[in-house]
């Protein structure tokens, strides 16, 4: 392989550590090769089930290559990166090259084309790299805005392995710059559903990812000999960072599954050995489900631990799958503008409690009242965070950030309490979101989508608690007069508009919109006022 | 087990879980295209069908219903015609 001078400071960069004897140990602030270029050259870092490991050398080779054909396709550094790839390891392998040269942009292939539109667009995507032969919806959007297109081929090899094929109206764009990523440049950029209808962009640095990565290997104590059983998808911070990044921080290896299929997991248990897993509450409570038919090889795996995020963590469902695998279940607290991790619960033998997120993991957490004043130990309020994993703001969102941010702490929107010895109890949540397993959805964007039907002429959509999602959509409607739609045809109309987990699950219609005590629509609280969800409310988390 | 009477069990589940309630059972639906349906509501509903027959669906089977029609060939074997 040709090496121009940028490619052999690149492989100098991204080999410094583990590989070089007289290198001095990294010095914070990280970036994302420098994460993965600590692991030996020989040892896995990649993997999926019934394929060889892809080793960190390898890696290293295939982001330098990755590197070569991106600035061939005219990428540079800061340049977005849309990535719309199936889950698994050539994802996580994109993720870390395409981070490397430019900025990734990992988009859910399930969004459909009216979506895609909207993230290419307002991302600014320069390429999509999409496997060959998958993604129309997603090619379609690009070709409409004109995005070239690069085709990502599997590799029959090792996990993970890929070439990657341009378009040939790009193949004459050169940039000549091709200097290795530093601590500043943006590595990733995750957009953000929140309490406008707008979702907001999240732009990562290479700092933020690497300290994250780290935070979380030490939570965890991850080590060489540490294998991770990835079912996350590969869109969201939480896989990215702490089944991705974290296992190669620490010179461990990640097993990149193809998705969540409860029924494969035992097998994977099997094959794979992991030492742990990390996954959300109600990807935990599906496996118990299917748990007791597998007793047997629950008992000869070697997992060290279960890690939970993303959503609250019951206590029962805690409680249940410490018995049902015999090792500690560690809940952490996480979102994506800290890069992931912000608080996590300790390691035997400090404790841990159900209902607790645990102890600050990384960044600093404090508690906050509306005037920006920090609360002492015992006291309800909005939980902040500060620290060298946390976004510098969200992009190009003034006022965003003007509402996020307060005297250097950046706002959660959660509420909860620290208590004396440092565990922080999540108690509700300020903002409107609705987090159904992980996956957040802005109330606003369903209403405007559902605002859109002919026959509607008002609607208030919400979160109702449920016992396997934590949360649901729910939506209130009021029809037009003389109008009629009825559940099937809304859902229905939603549904060929974007993804399926924003699709309300319940459709109420009433002749008016439920009003709280202010006179002000009133999302959260709304289900328990309709007696709606299987479970009683659910607390935020 | 008679066919009709698998094919009402399957309608009645896939109906609750996938919260489909005029969703009619044709051989050639294809489980993902479902609203509603996603890794956690598939196993949801074999558990659901698992008990309503008291059968048990295992990993390999599983990963060949790709459409209705493809779970009742599995049920049909593990419960013939006569049997039930």
């Amino acid at each position: 392989m040709p090496q121009t001078n940028g490619l052999a400071d690149l492989q100098r960069f991204v080999l410094n550590g583990a590989d070089d004897p007289g290198a001095a140990p990294r010095k914070a602030p990280g970036t994302v090769p420098g994460s993965f270029g600590r692991g030996a050259a020989d040892a896995p870092a990649i993997g999926a089930p019934q394929r060889p490991f892809l080793t960190f050398g390898a890696l290293r080779n295939l982001t330098g290559e990755t590197v070569q054909t991106l600035r061939a396709a005219g990428v540079g550094r800061g340049d977005r990166v849309g990535i719309v790839l199936p889950n698994g390891p050539e994802m996580a392998a994109a993720f870390l090259a395409v981070s490397t040269a430019a900025t990734a942009a990992p988009l859910n292939p399930a969004y459909g084309t009216e979506e895609f539109d909207f993230y290419l667009s307002d991302l600014g995507a320069r390429v999509l790299i999409v496997q060959v032969g998958q993604a129309p919806q997603a090619r379609a959007a690009a070709a409409a805005r004109g995005i070239p297109v690069v085709e990502l081929t599997p590799g029959s090899g090792a996990a993970g392995e890929f070439t990657l094929a341009l378009p040939s109206d790009v193949a004459s764009a050169r940039v000549a710059e091709d200097a290795p990523a530093r601590p500043d440049d943006i590595a990733l950029v995750l957009h953000t559903s929140g309490t406008t209808a707008r979702p907001k962009i999240v732009p990562l640095s290479h700092a933020n990812l690497a300290a994250s990565a780290d935070n979380i290997g030490r939570s965890l104590a991850l080590g060489a000999d540490d294998v991770c059983l990835n079912v996350m998808p590969l869109f969201h911070i939480h896989g990215l960072i702490a089944a991705v990044l974290s296992s190669l921080a620490a010179g461990g290896s990640v097993v990149c599954c193809p998705s969540l299929n409860a029924f494969r997991f035992f097998t994977w248990l099997d094959e794979v050995r992991p030492t742990w897993y990390t996954a959300v509450p109600t990807m935990h409570q599906t496996l118990l489900e299917l748990a007791p038919r597998h007793r047997e090889t629950i008992a000869r795996g070697r997992l060290r631990f279960i890690r939970s995020s993303s959503a609250s963590l019951p206590a029962p469902v805690m409680t249940r799958l410490e018995e049902t695998f015999g090792v500690p279940v560690i809940e952490a607290y996480g979102m994506t503008e800290a890069a992931h991790q912000m608080a996590s619960n300790p390691l035997p033998p400090a404790p841990r409690y159900p209902g607790s997120v645990g102890i600050a993991a990384g960044p600093e957490i404090a508690i906050m009242d509306d005037t920006g004043a920090v609360l002492p130990a015992g006291a309800v309020g909005e939980v902040v965070i500060r620290g060298v994993n946390v976004m510098r703001g969200y992009e190009s969102n003034p006022e965003a950030n003007a509402k996020s941010f307060a005297n250097g702490w950046f706002r959660t929107g959660d509420e909860g309490v620290i208590d004396a010895d440092g565990y922080l109890r999540l108690t509700g949540r300020l903002k409107e979101i609705i987090n159904r397993a992980g996956e957040k959805v802005s109330p606003l964007e369903v209403d405007q989508l559902l605002m859109q039907h002919p026959a509607v002429l008002q609607v208030a959509t919400f979160a109702i608690p449920s016992r396997l999602f934590g949360e649901e959509v729910a939506a209130v409607v009021v029809l037009r007069e003389g109008a009629s739609a009825d559940v099937e045809e809304l859902r229905q109309f939603v549904a060929g508009r974007v993804a399926a987990f924003k699709v309300p699950r319940e459709i109420v219609f009433l002749s008016e919109i439920p009003k709280g005590a202010t006179g002000k629509l009133q999302r959260i609280g709304l289900a328990q006022r309709l007696g709606l969800g299987d479970v009683p409310e659910a607390k935020g988390g | 087990m008679e066919d009709a009477t698998l094919i009402a069990l399957i309608t009645e589940n896939a109906r609750t879980v996938f919260r489909q309630p005029a969703l009619t059972y044709a051989p050639d639906l294809v489980f993902q295209n479902i609203l509603g349906f996603d890794s956690v509501q598939a196993v949801q509903f074999i558990l659901a069908m698992e008990a309503s027959l008291g059968v048990t669906i295992d990993e390999e089977e599983v990963d060949r219903m790709y459409t209705m029609g493809d779970l009742l060939d599995v049920l049909r074997a593990k419960l013939p015609a006569g049997a039930g």
